[in-house]
């Protein structure tokens, strides 16, 4: 298991001990996203128009697809979704890049995941996925950075995971 | 993996006494070896407070307005902690412990804030510590500077504080991200804006003297006299020899001996004897010779055998590696690693002589192991950021958990360094 993960089942604990079993299992609820517990959900995007890729799965849950490389809060949890900031944050254009395989289709596609700053961490949906990322001398491929260099406030909040191309190898 | 957790009645008790006793303490220890002793006196202090003598004298008036100040010297038991506040972009500190107290109420020395993923580095020959911070006018909003804050060992005060003018590298915590040139007369300063450079300040002075652009290359180990060497994108190396001044001199690149994307290494070093060994993610280690003005390669070995190569093993971890004064290397291992796990710690740790290139012991991390620290002794103890961030101490001589450190103000005490 993640350090991360471990250190919000550590807290879930915590609150068990002193706000008893409400409190746990609802604080557990969320600590279990972070630590991948949910099963992959087969929500299909109806919306999408036809013909166009589809997408499944639970974009709040770490087995996401897009989050494959990820290392953070998402912002799906936090009133933001995966291609958008929550309200009142920024999103830093500087940023590094994951390539993912979308399980509909078969494609690598590369995914940027744009911290949104401007406001202390949003603590939920924690996910450390890390499949591709490298020290910071790749820093395009590096997720240990705080990657609000680009936005006007250098205070991470979470991360989201856009769609920005289709990769030619994984 | 699984998780440790104690029996639900210990563990019930174990918290009843701690806040009946202590008071202030919550958090259950383990002790295997030394029982603790601050429970003990706290009851026989208790006791003693309810028997009233009216006949006793008063208590003598004490002045107020009294502070505290460390040794000049700081015990080999004595550990900075730097507390990255994974929750809270301002709550980073940095804690001095000494982890050999027994009392709860005693380990904490002091503190000093390390704001926005605040950087860390130690003197060991001046009495002073580093930190590079960052700050916005309005809390999250408003402009940033970045200082670096020299702080006075003794009063743990700022003695100064730099402004500085290039934005300083903000990431998970490291021992690398500021440094000092080995005769502690330059620091060297992590930039990363993302364009790479560092920053060198005359620690004599207390002044920045040159900030150098490093194109494609990070974080400042310190090489030879003044030299400054750097990990580049394309697995190769940038040396930056500095003058007598600190100011640029010249460069050179030394040949790349890894691909950054097939078969990456670890930015995060042990140092022994002027030789830099960098892990790889695949369990190689790398040794760079940082004697001599210009960085040399020396080769790589295994840490690993085929069989546990192919079983799974690989280092794993934050500040996955460290060593003590007899030269010996510590590296986390992880028996289920893969492309991803490596940065999420490891089960055991991996005692290696690197002058034999062999493994001369294995530890077990009783709770996991996300970062190791050896202290500064001739029989020197493992201080280990353990799964639920706490501190596990282990005597690496016999491999046995002494006691878990918890309570000390922690949220994530991601790196462990040796004070002096």
């Amino acid at each position: 298991m993640k350090f991360l993960d471990r250190m919000f089942e550590k807290k879930a604990r915590e609150l068990a001990q002193t706000n008893g079993r409400r409190g746990l299992l609802k604080k557990l609820g969320a600590t279990l996203v972070g630590a991948s517990a949910i099963p992959l959900l087969p929500v299909a995007r109806a919306a999408e128009p036809k013909g166009l890729p589809q997408e499944v799965g639970d974009p709040g849950s770490c087995d996401y697809w897009r989050y494959c490389a990820v290392d953070g809060f998402l912002c799906e949890c936090c009133g933001g979704s995966t291609n958008s900031c929550p309200p009142g944050t920024e999103m830093s254009p500087i940023t590094w890049i994951g390539t993912c395989t979308n399980p509909v289709d078969g494609r690598n596609y590369v995914i940027s995941y744009n911290d949104c700053c401007g406001k202390t961490q949003c603590n939920t949906c924690l996910c450390q996925r890390d499949e591709g990322d490298r020290p910071l001398y790749r820093s395009d491929k590096s997720n240990d950075v705080n990657w609000c260099l680009g936005a006007s406030s250098s205070v991470y909040h979470c991360s989201t995971a856009i769609v920005v191309g289709i990769a030619f190898d994984k | 993996m699984f998780m440790k957790i104690k029996p639900p009645t210990k563990l019930l008790t174990s918290v009843i006494i701690s806040v009946l006793v202590a008071g202030c303490s919550t958090s259950p220890e383990i002790t295997q070896e030394a029982p603790a002793q601050g429970s003990n006196t706290h009851q026989e202090n208790a006791a003693i407070s309810t028997q009233i003598d009216p006949s006793l004298p008063p208590l003598p008036i004490e002045k107020t307005g009294n502070v505290e100040v460390l040794p000049a010297q700081y015990p080999e038991s004595w550990m900075f902690v730097d507390e990255a506040s994974f929750t809270s972009m301002f709550g980073g500190k940095v804690i001095i412990l000494d982890i050999n107290e027994p009392k709860q109420s005693k380990r904490i020395k002091g503190t000093a804030d390390k704001n926005l993923l605040g950087n860390f580095a130690a003197a060991k020959t001046r009495p002073e510590f580093y930190i590079v911070e960052s700050f916005h006018s309005r809390g999250s909003r408003g402009p940033k500077i970045d200082v670096l804050a020299i702080y006075d060992k003794v009063t743990l005060a700022p003695i100064k504080e730099i402004t500085l003018e290039h934005t300083r590298l903000q990431s998970l915590p490291r021992r690398d991200a500021v440094t000092l040139s080995a005769d502690e007369k330059f620091l060297y300063i992590a930039n990363f804006s993302p364009a790479a450079s560092f920053t060198v300040v005359n620690l004599d002075t207390h002044e920045v003297v040159d900030t150098v652009g490093t194109p494609g290359c990070v974080l400042p180990f310190p090489t030879g006299k003044y030299s400054v060497t750097s990990l580049c994108s394309n697995g190769s190396l940038l040396t930056t020899v500095l003058d007598e001044n600190g100011i640029k001199a010249s460069q050179q690149r030394v040949a790349p001996f890894f691909d950054t994307d097939k078969t990456p290494i670890f930015e995060r070093p042990a140092h022994i004897d002027n030789i830099a060994y960098f892990p790889s993610f695949e369990g190689d280690v790398h040794a760079i010779d940082l004697s001599s003005e210009i960085a040399t390669y020396q080769g790589k070995w295994s840490l690993v055998t085929e069989q546990e190569k192919a079983a799974g093993w690989r280092p794993g971890g934050l500040a996955l590696v460290d060593t003590d004064e007899q030269g010996l290397m510590y590296v986390i291992m992880n028996p289920n690693g893969f492309d991803g796990s490596q940065t999420h710690g490891g089960e055991q740790i991996w005692v290696f002589d690197v002058k034999t290139q062999s493994r001369i012991a294995t530890i077990d991390a009783p709770n996991w192991a996300v970062s190791v620290a050896a202290t500064r002794s001739k029989e020197p103890m493992l201080v280990v950021s353990n799964g639920e961030m706490n501190l596990d101490i282990i005597n690496p001589r016999t491999g046995k958990l002494i006691k878990t450190i918890s309570d000390f103000g922690n949220i994530t005490p991601l790196v462990i360094h040796k004070a002096y």
